[in-house]
């Protein structure tokens, strides 16, 4: 299956991957394909360089579902249907919009933006950001108003986590641990005795011995609070994975060949498999291409002589320009050799494999969105394990 | 302490190396450690991997840890808690699981406080401190953030206790700059530098840290100097690919010269911290050469700042 059968196919195409491989670039391009095809297409980013915003005329403003007509983009679309929006999701956005979102009232949400132990650790928290994406998408999936949502996911490598919140809050939230942790404010009532045992209580306080954590009156306001506004939101994060596992739903790898972005497009390939994630493709942007190189010191020489008969350059010059070549020469060599080693690992022959070449010119314009689907779309992908 | 932050696939790990091996040619020795749930440091070196929460020698005078807090919290209980048996009992319980899943932060601050305690630590013959330098080589950016800031979180949190009292210990010392230094590796590219600004702007003004060097990584330079030298109609020469693609190259080296330096003047008029750049290293890997090199380029780099300063 091609790229153009994936998002005529599909109706979620998420794209992951490591910082700094143009994932947000890929991902406003296929947006823009999906559009030409005729599909009401959105795309969710995060944190567009600022030239692709506004070559895209997406305003800095955060979480607003944004038309962007694609005449504005000099753009006629292969059929009248097909549409474009993009919203920008708010980096600043955090666990405390969610809090206020899911109080069941204004009270219980105040008690838990008040609460000490919240405030001084919710800045720490890892994920909001992963979660509010997801949020999101589900509820832009769930109004039906588009055939294609692309995702752009946040630079990190633990954007996968987040298949894996609804088992770990529920895991977490479960009530009875809830109750664990009442257990001191209400200074171990017969109840929590029962609930814990003796060993379990003994274990407990030792551990608040040995951590100084006994000042546990706060975390239990805390978690109390929380034990309200749970089994809507672990309901929601269930049927968001369950979006995000459908059929309608592909994954996409993006990577560049360094060898340290490779290592990390490798962990993603575990998790991927742990988590049973539905992966469709691997784009592998930014590679040095070659075509035609120097090889050998006979082939060296002639070039050398070529340049200074053609170019009649002044003295050393000429060199310059080879050695300069010669360098680029040998990262696209070390390019490939990676690549096809990586291809070796990836799981299945299922998955498509696409490489785009470093492409010079700026990349944010719509112009740099067209040719990187010139790549993706006209020359077609390769199996991996092939 | 050294702190090395950056966005992903900027090379923190490569400068962290290099700061490394300038250190040990110094005759300092080096703690290498790696605050991440994978550890890549070794490879560097290349040397086989370093088991979570073990030391070893990666190059004389350069020792590679692999910080992981969990088991940097075992390791800590184990010290507190004195009775083997007791211990067991706790490791193996459920509660202690739902304990430090449910302590969000419990586990960077552990993997700090593992820092903390690895510059405590005195060489048992001279009683002086085991070593001379530590270099901490930190996830992406964000994650990053979370470590340095939780003992201050921690330490806000829990106003008595062994882990308020811990937690003061670790603030201590990372906020010390006669101790410390936090520094930050970048490339001259758009979003990287956006994101040193916004990064150099959490540690001094938020989090009131000190701030050290940014290390600008992977600077394109022709080798040429100036303009792109004018050829005589290059595309003219359809019989020779290689000429044409000569000529390509030439250009690309010239255009990303240009978004670089664009990107560096960003830096140098917005950030108060003195600069590092290091050039792009044409490679087919880094291995101990090309960290030789950035290792001499950051040494000569080092003095001229202090003749000018």
């Amino acid at each position: 299956m091609g790229l153009t059968d994936l998002l005529e196919e599909k109706k979620v195409i998420i794209c992951c991957g490591s910082g700094g491989v143009g994932k947000t670039s890929i991902a406003a391009a296929l947006a823009i394909k999906g559009a030409m095809m005729g599909k009401k297409t959105m795309a969710l980013t995060i944190d567009p360089a600022k030239r692709l915003a506004d070559s895209l005329g997406l305003k800095p403003k955060g979480n607003e579902e944004t038309p962007i007509p694609l005449k504005n983009l000099g753009l006629i679309p292969g059929q009248d249907s097909g549409s474009l929006h993009a919203m920008l999701l708010d980096r600043r956005a955090s666990w405390d919009e969610l809090v206020v979102k899911y109080a069941p009232n204004e009270e219980i949400g105040k008690n838990i933006l008040n609460n000490q132990f919240y405030k001084s650790l919710s800045h720490t928290f890892a994920g909001s950001q992963e979660y509010l994406a997801m949020e999101k998408l589900y509820d832009l999936y769930i109004n039906r108003k588009y055939d294609l949502i692309i995702v752009d996911t946040p630079p990190t490598k633990h954007t996968l986590d987040f298949l894996e919140v609804p088992q770990r809050m529920t895991d977490f939230l479960d009530r009875k641990i809830i109750k664990w942790f009442m257990l001191p404010y209400f200074s171990a009532g017969r109840l929590g005795l029962k609930l814990l045992g003796k060993t379990g209580l003994f274990i407990f306080r030792r551990l608040e011995d040995a951590t100084g954590i006994y000042v546990l009156k706060d975390i239990s306001e805390f978690f109390l609070n929380l034990s309200s506004m749970i089994d809507g939101t672990i309901e929601r994060m269930r049927k968001t994975s369950e979006v995000l596992r459908n059929k309608q739903t592909a994954f996409f790898l993006i990577t560049s060949p360094e060898a340290s972005v490779l290592a990390e497009a490798n962990y993603f390939l575990r998790r991927v498999k742990e988590l049973n994630i539905p992966l469709a493709a691997v784009i592998i942007n930014k590679v040095n291409v070659v075509p035609e190189g120097i090889v050998n010191d006979n082939g060296l020489r002639e070039i050398k002589a070529l340049v200074k008969e053609r170019w009649g350059l002044e003295k050393g010059l000429g060199e310059r320009l080879v050695d300069n070549f010669l360098q680029f020469q040998l990262l696209a060599r070390a390019d490939k050799k990676r690549i096809q080693s990586f291809k070796q690992t990836l799981p299945s022959n299922q998955i498509m494999i696409y490489q785009v070449p470093c492409l010079e010119k700026d990349l944010h314009a719509i112009n740099g969105l067209l040719t990187l689907n010139q790549y993706l779309f006209a020359g077609g992908g390769n199996y991996g394990n092939t | 302490m050294l702190f090395i932050i950056g966005k992903g696939g900027v090379g923190k790990s490569t400068i962290a190396a290099a700061l490394a091996l300038l250190a040990a040619q110094r005759g300092k020795k080096t703690l290498l450690a790696e605050l991440d749930t994978e550890e890549s440091i070794s490879f560097l070196f290349g040397s086989p991997s370093i088991e979570k929460a073990n030391k070893k020698e990666l190059y004389p005078g350069i020792y590679g840890l692999h910080v992981d807090g969990k088991a940097a919290l075992e390791e800590y209980l184990g010290i507190i808690l004195k009775s083997q048996r007791l211990k067991e009992l706790i490791f193996r319980s459920k509660t202690y699981n739902y304990f430090v899943s449910a302590a969000p932060g419990l586990k960077e601050l552990m993997a700090v406080g593992k820092l903390w305690y690895e510059e405590q630590l005195q060489d048992e013959r001279t009683g002086s401190p085991l070593w001379d330098l530590i270099i901490v080589d930190t996830p992406a950016t964000g994650h990053a953030l979370q470590y340095i800031r939780m003992p201050k979180a921690a330490y806000d949190s829990f106003a008595t206790g062994v882990v308020h009292r811990e937690a003061k210990r670790v603030l201590d010392l990372i906020a010390d700059p006669e101790k410390t230094l936090l520094n930050i590796v970048t490339t001259a590219e758009e979003m990287p530098v956006n994101e040193t600004l916004d990064v150099v702007d959490k540690i001094r003004k938020k989090a009131n840290l000190p701030l050290g060097y940014i290390f600008i990584n992977k600077i394109f330079t022709p080798l040429w100097s100036g303009e792109m030298p004018s050829l005589p109609n290059p595309y003219n020469s359809p019989e020779n690919g290689l000429l044409r693609s000569i000529c390509h190259w030439a250009e690309v080296v010239m255009e990303r010269w240009v978004r670089n330096k664009i990107q560096i003047d960003r830096l140098e008029s917005k950030l108060p911290a003195p600069l590092i750049k290091i050039p792009y290293i044409f490679s087919a890997e880094i291995t101990m050469k090309e960290l030789l090199i950035i290792t001499r380029e950051i040494e000569s780099q080092l003095k001229q700042l202090v003749i000018s300063h």
